[in-house]
């Protein structure tokens, strides 16, 4: 098999008040040349302060403005430059594993119809999560999966990676959280071939704490549901 | 006495909206509206008894009654009026702050990853 390079892939990793970043940053391997943080607004300089001290580039939010928001100016910053031909989200707060953002990247460059790859810890394995956060995450499941009429395992992973195409007329105009289903709906109405790659999400202390709550969890579904009423997804 | 105190309420309405109205985009048929409810309070506060005709005549039992309803309708009107207005203006500012987000970034990193046309990104 040939072998994957990595030089033409940008991770996107939107920053808000996480004292995490630098660990995020430093745990990724050499071999991906571009690690874009966008900080989303963040009080102070304290967060900006250390992604530049970190090999990341940094684009920043003069303020705060939401992590779909924070997502697309990462996509845009990445867009400019040439050499990139994949995107992956990647979270602040250490749930993801850099081998599973590896297995994305050779899963996608190996199927040239695909075009994003999404991660799903119901396919791998979900660590110390909450019966709670379970409940909710199956519920926001069934509801996207109505929603955007594209049937997947998990709906609400922030780990995925997508070719230029999808890139290109991403554009999400969510603001929060609500950007995960937003992009499923895209998906859905721009018919981009899209595949599941389990993941493993590990639940620290930290990321418990900064994690969706059930009270997002109806802020998204309103937010959605509007969306989805007025027309605005196309 | 009320009847003064309510004319001047509306006076006062129509010299502040007219007052605001060369920086508003509103559009035609609101300000149709905004006329026609004037309009219809300087009738209501003259000729109250006008009012509970009204309102027999479209199966409301009392003049008060329309009134109340007349203007629930006007705030719901207004609150989606609002909404929308503060949605656009969030999709502005996103887009403000995105560009300043990008330029700032280019500057920084130069060359490489150069503001090229920023605007078709959006």
């Amino acid at each position: 098999m040939k072998k994957v390079t990595y030089d033409d892939v940008a991770i996107i990793i939107p920053v808000y008040r996480d004292v995490m970043v630098r660990e995020v940053v430093d745990a990724i391997p050499k071999k991906f040349t571009t690690i874009i943080c966008v900080d989303d607004g963040s009080p102070g300089t304290d967060v900006s302060d250390e992604i530049l001290s970190t090999r990341a580039k940094l684009v920043r939010h003069p303020v705060n403005l939401g992590q779909g928001a924070a997502i697309q100016t990462g996509v845009d910053f990445a867009l400019q430059n040439k050499k990139i031909n994949y995107f992956i989200t990647f979270d602040a707060d250490g749930q993801h594993r850099v081998e599973d953002v590896q297995r994305l990247v050779k899963r996608i460059k190996s199927d040239a119809n695909l075009d994003i790859v999404l991660g799903s810890r119901f396919l791998g394995h979900a660590q110390n999560i909450t019966w709670s956060k379970h409940a909710m995450l199956k519920f926001a499941i069934v509801f996207s999966n109505i929603i955007s009429g594209i049937r997947l395992t998990d709906t609400h992973n922030g780990l995925r990676v997508f070719n230029r195409k999808v890139a290109n007329n991403l554009k999400i105009h969510m603001p929060d959280f609500s950007h995960a289903s937003e992009i499923l709906i895209k998906i859905s109405a721009n018919n981009w071939k899209y595949a599941e790659e389990p993941v493993t999400i590990l639940y620290s202390e930290h990321s418990r704490k900064n994690g969706q709550s059930i009270v997002n969890a109806i802020n998204i579904a309103f937010d959605v549901l509007l969306s989805k009423i007025s027309g605005k997804f196309k | 006495m009320i009847k003064i105190l309510l004319l001047m309420l509306i006076l006062v309405l129509a010299i502040s909206a007219l007052r605001i109205k060369s920086g508003m985009h509103s559009g035609a048929l609101k300000k149709i509206g905004f006329i026609v409810l004037l309009l219809g309070g300087i009738v209501a506060t003259l000729e109250p008894d006008l009012v509970t005709r009204v309102a027999n005549a479209v199966g409301v039992g009392r003049g008060t009654d329309l009134v109340f309803y007349v203007f629930a309708v006007a705030f719901l009107f207004q609150l989606i009026n609002n909404y929308e207005g503060r949605k656009r203006n969030n999709e502005k500012i996103t887009e403000l702050a995105r560009r300043v987000a990008l330029i700032e970034a280019s500057e920084r990193y130069g060359e490489e990853n150069a503001c090229q046309d920023v605007s078709s990104s959006f």
